[in-house]
């Protein structure tokens, strides 16, 4: 691949917001939840959608209402919220060889929506040679609609509460993220010797998963695999 | 609420936002700032599946045997059409079909 043919082009951007769409209906269900569950917290629903819109990530949003209460633990919060989000740091230096070929004011603004699924839809969009960078603007703007959209109607509805919305896994919305994330490894097979690499990122994910609380699995697990497939490519 | 406290929430939320997007911006602007060696090439090449990996792994511990199907089904059904929305629903359909007639 030349690396001066990365492009940036409207129609990445739809491209990529179109392709996230399946994504996006997950991502719906969990907004919803989300502005259910911010009222309940006794957040407003005007409080509620400022952070959907601003900080615009959920498993920390999640959190945050936990912590949520009439004295809020503003350091607590706020730490808590870098940490869940850390795991970030990862997916944006494996976007490399897209962004540093943009200009920083594209790249930048890129990041701001990069999420958990629109990074995996962008970064096999990557890996299988594509070479229009605008589709993670694309698909990360798609799931700030979905996710802003299903705050809102979140926040609307809390008032009348039911439970098949409240509780996703009824009709087997809370199986989406596992689903497509699954159908996304399966997209990155290149042969056997993917084989020990995912086989160390399970096991330290796992080991993180148990002993650590928050989003540690996510970022031991991508260094051990990483470190795994850096020491392997050297023989 | 009181004006303090919706000062005070308003300020959490844009710090929130604040530290989130150090997360989102700081990956790139470390590895633009510096030439990776042939052995960082590696390792940025094999995170982002390994990323997926991790993911996916809690999401499954403890899960019964109708999300165990359901996730071979998935990924089955990937690696055959490849195709993301039909592997998607043919997860969704079957862990909604077990839950309700087989593993109740």
């Amino acid at each position: 691949m030349s690396i001066n043919s990365i492009s940036f082009t409207r129609r990445g951007i739809l491209d990529g917001f179109i392709k996230c769409v399946p994504l996006g209906i997950g991502v719906f269900a969990y907004g919803l939840v989300f502005g259910m569950l911010a009222v309940q917290a006794g957040m407003s629903p005007v409080q509620a959608q400022l952070m959907s819109l601003m900080v615009f990530a959920g498993a920390s949003q999640l959190v945050a209402l936990e912590l949520w209460g009439p004295q809020l633990p503003v350091l607590t919060i706020i730490l808590t919220t870098f940490v869940v989000n850390l795991r970030h740091l990862l997916m944006g230096a494996a976007m490399r060889d897209w962004l540093v070929r943009v200009s920083p004011g594209k790249s930048y603004s890129s990041l701001f929506f990069m999420t958990d699924e629109s990074w995996a839809l962008s970064v096999k969009e990557m890996d299988s040679g594509k070479k229009d960078a605008a589709f993670l603007l694309g698909s990360g703007l798609c799931i700030y609609f979905f996710w802003n959209f299903s705050t809102l109607a979140g926040t609307t509805m809390s008032l009348w509460i039911d439970r098949y919305l409240a509780d996703p896994s009824v009709i087997g919305l809370d199986f989406a993220f596992t689903a497509v994330f699954i159908a996304l490894l399966t997209f990155f097979w290149k042969g056997k010797s993917q084989i020990p690499i995912w086989l160390v990122a399970a096991l330290v994910a796992w080991i993180t998963f148990i002993l650590l609380p928050g989003m540690w699995y996510i970022i031991f697990g991508g260094l051990a695999g990483g470190i795994t497939g850096a020491y392997r490519s050297e023989r | 609420m009181s004006d303090n406290q919706e000062l005070i929430a308003f300020v959490t939320i844009a710090c929130m936002a604040g530290v989130t997007y150090l997360t989102r911006s700081g990956g790139l602007f470390i590895v633009s700032r510096i030439n990776p060696s042939p052995r960082f090439r590696a390792f940025l090449a094999h995170m982002p599946s390994s990323i997926l990996v991790a993911i996916i792994v809690p999401t499954l511990i403890g899960k019964g045997p109708s999300e165990l199907i359901a996730a071979t089904v998935a990924a089955l059904a990937a690696i055959v059409t490849r195709n993301l929305i039909i592997s998607l629903f043919s997860g969704l359909i079957t862990v909604s079909l077990l839950r309700h007639f087989v593993f109740i």
